[in-house]
């Protein structure tokens, strides 16, 4: 049903699939760029510089490599990247890579774009009003999606938000997303899953509802077989990426990784995202991870104690035939089940490195009211966040 | 500044070879084609007179034009032509002209992949793309054939034989 009203704003233009990089060239020319500065780290630039450097071969373009990007990169990191992007006349930038990456490079596009004096004025909620130099970005295997959002944090102090800061292309090739730690495809498939599915659930959006819909389907179909190849034994030739079922599984987890982040751009932060942070922030688990635990609790609360029905949300998490075949009353506890079935598995595969609940991660339960009082929000009280996360701490289901 | 190094990616001389050579080899069978067929004859009589098209890689990438004179002739015009083509199809990059030729991708893969632009009437993009899979036919072996387009035609046994052996043989020699 069309509601009353909506907004939906993606300015990216995704290319995947397929030797997606070798259009990056003319991509490029089309944005009025012709001299990329790449950043990324000394790990993906080991990887990957030769496939890139390739893709760029006969487009008569220089390309520009910084590899210096650490997890603690900050203010210094972005002010010698200034200085080698004016100095070199760039004119475009490039981030290949994860989180931290994407976000230097963020923060380097308004240096670039503007006065550099200017960063702390601009830090907070849309104080950027003009859009900055073109920006690429190519996500590998372990990307969370934020990369592909409006924000980019510099520190727990200052941090960044506007559509301006989204990236003009995103370009996913299967010769990029090669093979992971299952640890962090977990993580960054289940940050993507739980926010499509927050805010599949809220169902007030029909073109944000097509990207959800899509995100939810590629983690469940594609993320179990991602995790049980990467523990397989690898055959001959497997460096090569010679198959294309593996690849192409990869390709779809990334997709719904950067799915989630136009979601993200277009949505306020669900109730697990945010119980997610705060709790990675407590113990030794990773966002994303947590997000997973405190995802089907959450979701179990809204359906069970709020009221909504959140029977379609078994249509994008078992696909129309098992929907058809489920009876209605048991399609919102069937889809929630698959969840969790999900996350058994995965603690099990993993031998135990994917915790199944709060307590398996090792959150003590002493911080539950803490995390519960940091979250706390005009929609989710305190006592509610509390509830979420002991249901969530014990593996308990939220029942009517 | 240790982190930080300039690439300059170069070029690719043995594709840029393979590719000129195609497309040299392409636009003189289009010229053949255009006497034998009369497929490719209809379809250049219902393109206007003076028209051209080319055919190319974008960023300085090998390229290939074909004309129609007033009197209806039609003639490979070489790679630098200073003709302006009415319709000019652009591949984006010389690796996916390179998939096209190596026919590892049809054309209507690689369109619905983005790989190419067109400039011009669309109409008559349509019918340059018509007689390109009809030269395409003429040129490869079927199981080669039916990589590079869609569908493969049922052609008449004159077809696949005499036409086939006029066009390979007028585009090698050129007349």
């Amino acid at each position: 049903m069309l509601p009353e009203s909506f907004n939906f704003m993606c300015p990216s233009k995704t290319g995947s699939g397929f030797r997606a990089l070798d259009q990056l060239p003319s991509d490029l020319v089309a944005i009025n760029a012709s001299h990329p500065l790449i950043i990324t780290d000394k790990y993906c630039s080991g990887k990957y510089t030769k496939t890139i450097e390739n893709a760029f071969k006969c487009s008569e373009m220089t390309l520009g490599i910084y590899n210096g990007i650490k997890s603690n990169s900050g203010i210094e990191t972005v002010s010698e990247l200034a200085k080698i992007y004016n100095n070199n006349g760039f004119d475009s930038i490039i981030a290949l890579g994860h989180g931290r990456i994407a976000d230097i490079a963020k923060i380097l596009n308004i240096v670039v774009s503007g006065k550099p004096d200017d960063l702390k004025e601009l830090a907070g909620v849309d104080k950027i009003t003009s859009p900055l130099k073109p920006f690429v970005y190519i996500p590998v295997l372990n990307s969370d999606g934020r990369e592909a959002t409006g924000d980019a944090y510099l520190d727990d102090e200052i941090s960044f938000s506007s559509n301006f800061l989204m990236p003009n292309i995103v370009c996913i090739d299967p010769r990029i997303i090669t093979e992971e730690s299952p640890y962090k495809v977990i993580n960054s498939a289940f940050r993507a899953l739980t926010i499509a599915s927050e805010s599949y659930t809220e169902g007030d959006n029909p073109l944000s509802g097509a990207y959800e819909h899509i995100a939810i389907e590629f983690v469940m179909t594609n993320l179990k077989n991602v995790v049980e190849n990467s523990y397989k034994e690898k055959k001959r030739f497997s460096k090569l990426n010679l198959d294309t079922t593996e690849s192409k599984e990869r390709i779809c987890l990334v997709n719904a990784s950067i799915m989630s982040g136009y979601i993200y751009s277009n949505k306020p932060q669900g109730i697990s995202e945010k119980l997610g942070y705060a709790i990675s922030k407590k113990c030794r688990v990773e966002p994303g991870i947590a997000m997973g635990i405190v995802l089907p609790y959450s979701l179990e609360y809204k359906a069970n104690r709020k009221n909504y029905d959140l029977e379609k949300f078994m249509l994008p998490i078992a696909g129309l035939d098992i929907y058809c075949s489920t009876p209605a009353g048991q399609r919102f506890d069937s889809a929630i089940g698959q969840i969790r079935y999900l996350q058994n598995e995965f603690y099990s595969i993993t031998s135990t490195e994917v915790p199944r609940t709060l307590e398996d991660a090792g959150l003590d339960e002493s911080m539950l009211s803490e995390i519960a009082k940091e979250v706390a929000c005009d929609d989710y009280h305190e006592a509610t966040c509390f509830f979420i996360l002991e249901h969530a701490f014990y593996g308990k289901p939220v029942l009517p | 500044m240790g982190n930080f190094a300039t690439l300059q990616p170069g070029g690719r001389p043995l594709v840029r070879f393979y590719l000129a050579f195609m497309l040299w080899f392409v636009g003189r069978a289009i010229q053949a084609a255009a006497l034998v067929d009369p497929n490719v004859r209809k379809e250049f009589n219902d393109l206007p007179d003076d028209f051209s098209f080319s055919l190319g890689a974008a960023f300085n990438g090998p390229q290939m034009a074909i004309g129609k004179d007033s009197n209806g002739k039609v003639k490979y015009l070489g790679k630098n032509s200073n003709i302006v083509p009415q319709v000019k199809i652009t591949i984006k990059s010389m690796e996916a002209l390179f998939l096209l030729f190596t026919f590892r991708e049809s054309t209507p893969v690689a369109n619905s992949r983005e790989r190419m632009t067109v400039e011009g009437n669309l109409s008559h993009a349509c019918a340059c793309v018509r007689i390109l899979d009809i030269v395409q036919v003429y040129l490869l072996p079927k199981p080669i054939a039916k990589l590079a387009i869609k569908r493969y035609p049922k052609w008449s046994l004159k077809k696949h034989t005499i036409n086939r052996l006029l066009i390979n043989l007028r585009a090698i020699i050129g007349f």
